[in-house]
């Protein structure tokens, strides 16, 4: 392990660090363009210099392209360091054009960045004689180019070569005409594109959906977890709600990835990274809902006292097998405990479960993306919500025995059944349950076949915590109140268990969890407070070994 | 599209001069062959070309498009491609070119009236130790002065074409030894 000095600062690094990360354990940053460390190194930007001196030479040398050494001094901020930063800049901002009052990257933009460090400097360039490129040229369906703000770093066609494992983009003709573009034809369209946003170092990439919608110094930023898929994607929400003038509905303005090495290293998914939309589409549920007469309006409390009463009756005549529950893997950890705990411990449900084979399913791929869209259902199964004890009854027989009227009380969390019947089935359904209580989050055809809806909060109005497919325990932070009178469902349980007599554990969300980790054997040990912000394997479970989140089939970086 | 036969027999030789495993390698010389035989060379012919080679269209167009000598349009009669790079640049083609532009009456990119000529400016053309230098189609002419340019366009005009030069070892070539 190489001891190196930084700044005069002492860091020690594993064999073959290069100087930007060696200078990042120090906090320090190495000005760069082309380097990324999910990328190849290509040594192309030349912002990264550094001074070294080793064995008493001195030399300047690219900090991407060197590897730490032992006894080796690092300067980042001498006078030549300076100048010679400040050459390379002027270079890249020669016919940089002056986009940056409504260019979307501006507040994070690394020429804006560097040019404070070590620009400074006025142009020698008329505006007349600026070279002019491709500008908001549509280089896919989801990104636009910019090809005048371009630095012609790469990164963005490695990532397709590298990660994604498709030749999208190129740099394309030479000197001073290069440009960076997709061929004529071929477009910038695979299941990751978006990475190439995150990736481009100034603001010629940019997104369609977060064109134009805030300046990036206005967002406010909440850890989170993606619930698109069972992988579960560590993301950040940017968020920002105050400019009522700017779409007062959306809440959401962007995903961003958020680095977990076992996970999903930098990237996301398109399919996760859009997503979002669903928080705060029109049609979502925001009020409770009733056909039952003699309520003009429904209230949350008017439907739980209902369902409590429906349920007491129907236990009381027929015993828990004229109950039902459909739960759903996309519920959270503390949602399916409480769950099962009030139906299959305490009411003694047999028919409970969270699976159905008509469930929809999602694009797999070596990369990322997960058939499997929901993001707990390894949660679910730990936790127990699943046919028990062989007496059990799986959710397609639940389905196939509502149908016969089997049941007096059907609850379904999520799941729209009605797409997996057909008209007849569903006229069934109706009729031959007598009470069928809806939780969901959208407007579907579950709502008006149910006799009762109430509306529950989604992942990015909650706190709560997910087990994805590897049996990692994430949480998401909650970066604002759910919509209108959504609640979340580990509440709806607890209420119901209230109105049934039994108290179920704990008031708060961290209280539910840590009575998870008493209860549960995969969760032993685990607790609210001891969460890491990038997740806790189950207890038994070993963190899977290090893969690079990457296709199978990469093309070389040049 | 339909690739002569002649194209096609030619490119077999070419990827048999490369081992398997670096067909890859044999990109370059295929343009060059193709460029030969076509003249120039259309998207067709890079789709055709990624194909046989066994890469990508991005990388097809990278290559075609880094090289000057490689041609998407068929060439005027006289494509005049002048280095703007930084060699020449020390050694005067600024004032060359402003010379080159009234000689010519056109710009950058542009073609004459009699259609003879097309000039465009280029990247390095490898000619640095002959600095100012330029490429009249494939003949390449070096330390170029106002009057050798005129001696080499009333050339073209009058159908004599001044002989390109050849590399001399003025300043030494790489990998040789300089006399002292
Ligand atoms: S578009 Fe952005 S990421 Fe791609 S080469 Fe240009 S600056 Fe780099
Ligand atoms: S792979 Fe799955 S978890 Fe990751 S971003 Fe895509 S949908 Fe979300
Ligand atoms: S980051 Fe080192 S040369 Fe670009």
């Amino acid at each position: 392990m190489p001891h190196l000095e930084i700044n005069g600062k002492p860091v020690e690094v594993p064999a073959g660090t290069n100087l930007i990360e060696a200078a990042r354990r120090l906090n320090i940053e190495i000005p760069h363009y082309c380097y990324h460390p999910g990328l190849a190194v290509v040594g192309s930007c030349r912002m990264c210099q550094v001074e070294v001196e080793l064995n008493g030479r001195k030399s300047i040398v690219v900090g991407c392209n060197t590897a730490a050494a032992d006894g080796m001094k690092v300067f980042n901020n001498t006078e030549a360091i300076h100048r010679i930063r400040s050459g390379v800049l002027e270079f890249y901002l020669q016919h940089h054009p002056l986009d940056c009052p409504i260019c979307d990257d501006a507040g994070e933009c690394d020429l804006q960045n560097y040019y404070l460090l070590h620009g400074l400097h006025d142009s020698r360039v008329e505006l007349t004689e600026k070279h002019h490129k491709h500008k908001v040229h549509d280089v896919g369906p989801t990104v636009v180019l910019d090809s005048e703000r371009c630095v012609l770093c790469s990164r963005c066609a490695r990532f397709c070569r590298e990660i994604a494992g498709v030749d999208e983009l190129g740099i394309f003709e030479h000197g001073g005409d290069s440009e960076l573009l997709n061929v004529p034809g071929r477009l910038l369209e695979n299941d990751y594109a978006g990475n190439v946003v995150d990736l481009c170092p100034v603001g010629a990439l940019t997104d369609k959906d977060f064109r134009f919608r805030r300046r990036v110094w206005y967002l406010k930023r909440t850890p989170s977890v993606c619930t698109g898929c069972s992988r579960g994607c560590n993301i950040y929400v940017d968020w920002e709600t105050s400019r009522s003038y700017k779409n007062p509905q959306r809440r959401i303005q962007r995903l961003k990835p958020r680095y977990n090495r076992g996970v999903n290293e930098w990237w996301i998914c398109d399919r996760g990274r859009y997503g979002y939309h669903a928080v705060d589409a029109e049609n979502r549920l925001t009020a409770p809902r009733t056909k039952s007469d003699g309520e003009s309006e429904a209230t949350v409390d008017g439907v739980l006292d209902r369902a409590a009463e429906k349920i007491k009756a129907a236990l009381a005549k027929h015993g828990p097998k004229s109950v039902a529950v459909i739960a759903s893997s996309s519920s959270s950890n503390e949602d399916l405990f409480l769950l099962k705990r009030l139906f299959a411990d305490e009411l003694k449900v047999h028919s409970l479960d969270v699976t159905l084979s008509g469930e929809p399913k999602g694009k797999e791929d070596e990369i990322l993306m997960k058939a499997d869209v929901s993001p707990n259902r390894r949660g679910a199964v730990e936790i127990g919500v699943q046919p028990w004890g062989g007496g059990g009854v799986a959710g397609d027989d639940i389905v196939a025995s509502a149908l016969d009227g089997d049941y007096e009380v059907l609850i379904v969390v999520h799941h729209d059944l009605t797409r997996m019947l057909s008209q007849k089935e569903r006229n069934r359904l109706g009729q031959n349950c007598d009470y069928i209580l809806y939780l969901g989050t959208h407007e579907n055809g579950m709502c008006h076949l149910a006799d009762d809806v109430i509306p529950i909060a989604m992942w990015a109005e909650r706190d709560a915590t997910y087990t994805n497919f590897q049996g990692r325990v994430q949480r998401t932070w909650r970066p604002f109140e759910p919509r209108g009178e959504a609640l979340c469902e580990w509440r709806v349980w607890q209420e119901l268990g209230k109105r049934l007599g039994h108290s179920l554990p704990a008031e708060s969300v961290a209280g539910v969890f840590d009575s998870i980790g008493t209860v549960v054997a995969s969760f032993k040990g685990l607790t609210w407070e001891g969460l890491p912000a990038n997740g806790i394997m189950l207890t038994g479970v070993s963190e899977p070994a290090y893969r690079k989140v990457q296709s199978s089939h990469p093309l070389p970086a040049y | 599209m339909d690739i002569p036969d002649t194209l096609v027999r030619k490119s077999e030789e070419i990827f048999f001069s490369f081992p398997p495993e670096r067909r890859e390698s044999a990109l370059v010389p295929l343009m060059f062959e193709a460029q030969r035989e076509l003249g120039c060379i259309t998207p067709d012919t890079e789709h055709w070309i990624a194909e046989t080679v066994g890469v990508s269209l991005v990388k097809v167009r990278e290559v075609l498009t880094f090289y000057s000598m490689l041609r998407r349009e068929r060439a005027e009669k006289f494509l005049v491609q002048f280095c703007r790079n930084i060699s020449c640049c020390l050694a005067g083609a600024e004032d060359l070119q402003r010379h080159v532009e009234k000689k010519l009456g056109i710009r950058n990119g542009e073609t004459t009236a009699d259609g003879l000529f097309t000039l465009r400016y280029v990247e390095c053309l490898g000619g640095c130790s002959w600095a100012p230098m330029m490429l009249v189609n494939e003949m390449q002419y070096y330390q170029l002065t106002p009057e050798k340019l005129d001696r080499i366009i009333e050339g073209f005009r009058s159908g004599r074409p001044v002989p390109p030069d050849e590399p001399t070892p003025l300043l030494g070539n790489v990998g040789e030894k300089i006399a002292v």
